[in-house]
């Protein structure tokens, strides 16, 4: 390892630990000059600007630039205060929120209750047509309590609202410029986040501008500018070329000649994201539990994630990341046992070779994904053949339950386990939600719904335990493995935060660009 | 001339119309489902009874003749309806993206035409020389060479390798840098070309190539022609031989495949577009096909459909300036 590359790696360590000392809630520091402009790239153009229309990677980068939501994830994956300075929670299912006072929208009006109930109402509304309105499905109304105080009443108890309240569709937006005109305001959006709306020029570039009366304190720089690059060699090109200071993903491919490169500091960090293979448990013979085993012993995960991800990331023993609430190590992945899995498949009357197809998303990590694990599977008896299909087109046979075993990729986003335990293998979930392996257990159903409604920590960690224990004995997924985030920033570019929850969330407020 | 203009722009409208049907029947026809890709693609929990709002709400519940006469009849309105991704006006989506395709592809088109031609002029006159033979060979890579290749080949060389000219993005549009010229600044105007060159000469060389190829032999047939005799034989130096009355007439095939060739960079922009991250309309239209945000990509489609019929229309009136004999009734 060459000085300079460790001295990199010594500066990232620093950003790191000076994200985890000051959480995602910035705290002032009187550190490097204000002033600049830092650009980063992101891989496609923003829906919308409004936070209520949209739940999509691009535009929830530039909404966490704009707006705030009312709690936010620290660096550990803690609820820190945001807009909300503190809160209680009345009763099964009711929580009270006291706001921060002061905070100014970029117009100059003040926040208060009513921008709360408005915005978090607007969600749900299904006039407002979110695809994000899920987050909130268990709100049944907002009570303005006082200027700076509102009360959520939810229909049933729901333990991790919190956590979805960190989403950024629950961004929080001022109730009487939306209401004037929502088209208006999608065009020219007003939040209280530490940047104020500039420009959009769709197809080419956001661009935003310092929020001198920002909270928590007013960023360093002067301007944010987001470049949108759909392609991957043209954004690598510009970060090496210096156009831009930070591409927040990069082809697992390139990371290692990216980390040669000794003006860019490259960092690879877990994620919350799953990818796996969906198995059709109503479809026979994956309707056998000893066969879809047999599919878990057949598959050597290392060398899946080898090949499809340069071996950026972690073999998955189930459906949650280790950064995710809920998780377990007690739950092991299943090696890769070729016998066993023969074994197996011969106990459940099967015939080998077993004719199957897969279903396959046509981007290219998960066609690298499929490719391996094909030939790992012939080897075990099960002759699968690959049906590339553009993602839409797959989504359809996905929903439909039309295929017997099928790529996906998931991500936790709200770090907390409810939020992929309901939705994958609840047997409420079966089609389109989510459950597309239409897996059904009673006691993961019943040890889910412990999870989703009781209100001590320990006591849903240890239903999610049991849960996942369950899950991975009736193997209705074979998990493979959890893909690390990568991204890469110029060396000059300091301070800059990325949350546990990924780089989409990047956090600028106290970054400088310097020597 | 003109019954024949109008009666061309009648037509127009059916072809538009018959495009609105054609585009409409294949996207509905395509698997994959506008809401289920909104929430699914974006990695959400699709609540069943949300989709069913959503789906009522956007109007796709209702039969498919329902949904097309609604569009027809919005359309004919100049209301090309909402995307149905971001909730923003069509139009405007459409309309903030048409100006840098159009800018692109008119670049590539002046810059193939240019080359084209003179290549294709040049070797024709010398038939059989080693200019001749090295452009007719420049002319074959340049067809053969895949315009994503050769994006990601420039970039490296003339904005990474010597940085000479920026990656990638759009300096500022050229119209405006046009009326900052005006104004006296001459700034914006540089910025503009310069990011314009490397899409432009990516997209617009495998044009080029075509171009030239046909140049030279629809040259090289008019020079085999009486009147290029008796013009030579009449003694007028070389040089008004060939441009004053071979030329002419030798590029009235051109100026068709040339006109054509507007419509072919409007669609091959997509590629230039994505390498480039070139904010045009191709990119729009892909992105919203894969997410099947049925009503921008009719918008697209409309636009690009339209400006290629009027450029054919706009074509053919130039044949009769070009060659006299060709007059319409």
């Amino acid at each position: 390892m060459s000085i300079m590359a460790s001295r990199a790696r010594l500066a990232l360590a620093a950003v790191l630990a000076a994200g985890l000392a000051a959480g995602v809630v910035a705290v002032p520091s009187p550190a490097a000059p204000a002033g600049g402009t830092v650009t980063i790239a992101i891989f496609a153009d923003p829906v919308t600007m409004d936070p209520h229309r949209s739940n999509d990677g691009p535009s929830i980068t530039i909404w966490n630039q704009i707006y705030n939501t009312l709690v936010d994830h620290n660096a550990k994956g803690e609820i820190v205060p945001m807009l909300a300075e503190r809160w209680q929670r009345i009763g099964d299912r009711s929580w009270r929120f006291y706001l921060r006072k002061g905070v100014k929208f970029h117009d100059g009006r003040e926040l208060t209750a009513d921008d709360v109930k408005f915005s978090l109402e607007r969600l749900i509304n299904p006039a407002t047509r979110s695809p994000a309105a899920f987050l909130l499905n268990v709100l049944d109304r907002v009570d303005v309590e006082g200027t700076h105080q509102v009360r959520l009443v939810l229909k049933n108890p729901f333990a991790p609202i919190l956590n979805h309240l960190v989403a950024r569709p629950t961004s929080i937006v001022p109730a009487a410029l939306v209401r004037a005109s929502a088209d208006e305001f999608a065009r020219r959006p007003v939040g209280t986040g530490p940047f104020r709306f500039g420009s959009f020029v769709r197809g080419d570039r956001v661009e935003l501008v310092r929020n001198p009366d920002y909270f928590a304190g007013p960023p360093n720089i002067e301007r944010l500018v987001v470049r949108l690059i759909p392609e991957a060699s043209t954004a690598v090109a510009e970060l090496e070329s210096g156009g831009v200071q930070a591409l927040l993903t990069i082809p697992a491919q390139d990371v290692a000649r990216l980390r040669r490169n000794r003006n860019l500091t490259v960092a690879v960090i877990p994620s919350h994201r799953i990818t796996a293979l969906v198995v059709n448990t109503e479809r026979p013979p994956f309707s056998d539990v000893r066969v879809r085993q047999a599919l878990s012993y057949a598959v050597d995960r290392k060398g899946v994630l080898e090949a499809a991800e340069a071996g950026l990331g972690v073999v998955a023993a189930g459906p949650l990341s280790p950064i995710v609430f809920g998780y377990t190590d007690k739950v092991q992945a299943y090696p890769r046992d070729l016998t066993k899995a023969r074994q197996l498949l011969s106990e459940a009357g099967v015939t080998t070779p077993l004719r199957t197809e897969i279903l396959v998303w046509n981007l290219p990590a998960i066609v690298r994904m499929a490719e391996p694990v094909q030939a790992q599977l012939r080897e075990a008896g099960i002759e699968a053949s690959l049906r590339v299909l553009e993602f839409g087109a797959a989504l359809q046979q996905q929903y439909a339950g039309n295929f017997a075993l099928s790529t996906m990729q998931w991500g936790t986003v709200t770090l907390d386990g409810d939020y992929s335990m309901y939705a994958l293998f609840h047997s409420d979930s079966i089609g389109p939600p989510g459950n597309w392996a239409r897996y059904r257990n009673q006691e993961v159903d019943r040890l889910i719904a412990t999870g989703r409604a009781n209100g001590n920590p320990e006591v849903r960690r240890r239903a999610y335990a049991q849960a996942l224990e369950i899950i991975a004995k009736d193997a209705p997924w074979i998990f493979l493995y959890h893909p690390s985030a990568a991204y890469a920033m110029r060396a000059d570019l300091k301070d800059v935060v990325i949350p546990p929850a990924g780089p989409t969330f990047i956090n600028v407020t106290r970054a400088s660009l310097g020597r | 001339m003109t019954a024949y203009i109008v009666r061309r722009l009648v037509a127009t409208a059916g072809v538009l119309f018959g495009v609105t049907l054609l585009v409409f029947l294949m996207l509905h026809l395509t698997p994959g489902d506008p809401v289920a890709i909104m929430i699914g693609g974006q990695g959400g929990y699709a609540d069943p009874q949300m989709v069913e709002n959503l789906r009522r709400e956007l109007g796709l519940d209702r039969p498919l003749h329902e949904q097309y006469l609604r569009f027809l009849t919005h359309a004919l309105r100049g209301d090309l309806g909402r995307s149905i991704r971001s909730d923003a006006p069509v139009i405007d989506e459409v309309l903030s993206r048409f100006p840098a395709t159009a800018e692109l592809a008119v670049a590539a088109l002046v810059l193939s035409t240019a080359i084209g031609v003179g290549a294709g002029v040049t070797s024709a006159v010398r038939q059989y020389s080693v200019l001749d033979y090295a452009s007719m060979v420049g002319a074959l890579v340049g067809a053969s060479l895949p315009v994503f290749w050769l994006g990601l080949m420039l970039m490296l060389l003339f904005a990474v390798t010597f940085p000479i000219l920026p990656v990638s993005g759009r300096g500022a549009p050229f119209t405006e840098a046009v009326a900052a010229l005006f104004q006296g600044d001459a700034s914006l105007l540089g910025r503009s070309l310069r990011h314009l060159v490397l899409p432009a000469v990516a997209l617009g060389l495998s044009r080029a190539a075509v171009v030239a190829r046909l140049t030279r032999s629809s040259m090289l047939e008019v020079l085999r022609q009486d009147y290029v005799r008796t013009a030579r034989s009449k003694g007028l130096p070389e040089g008004a031989v060939i441009n004053r009355h071979a030329l002419r007439n030798a590029l009235v095939p051109v100026v068709t495949v040339v006109g054509l060739q507007f419509g072919f960079l409007l669609g091959g922009a997509v590629i230039a577009e994505a390498v480039f991250a070139w904010p045009g309309v191709g990119r729009l239209a892909v992105d919203s096909i894969l997410a099947r945000d049925y009503p921008v990509v009719q918008g697209c489609v409309l636009l690009v459909a339209a400006v290629f019929v009027i450029l054919n229309l706009l074509v053919d009136v130039l044949y009769g300036y070009l060659n006299p004999r060709i007059r319409f009734a």
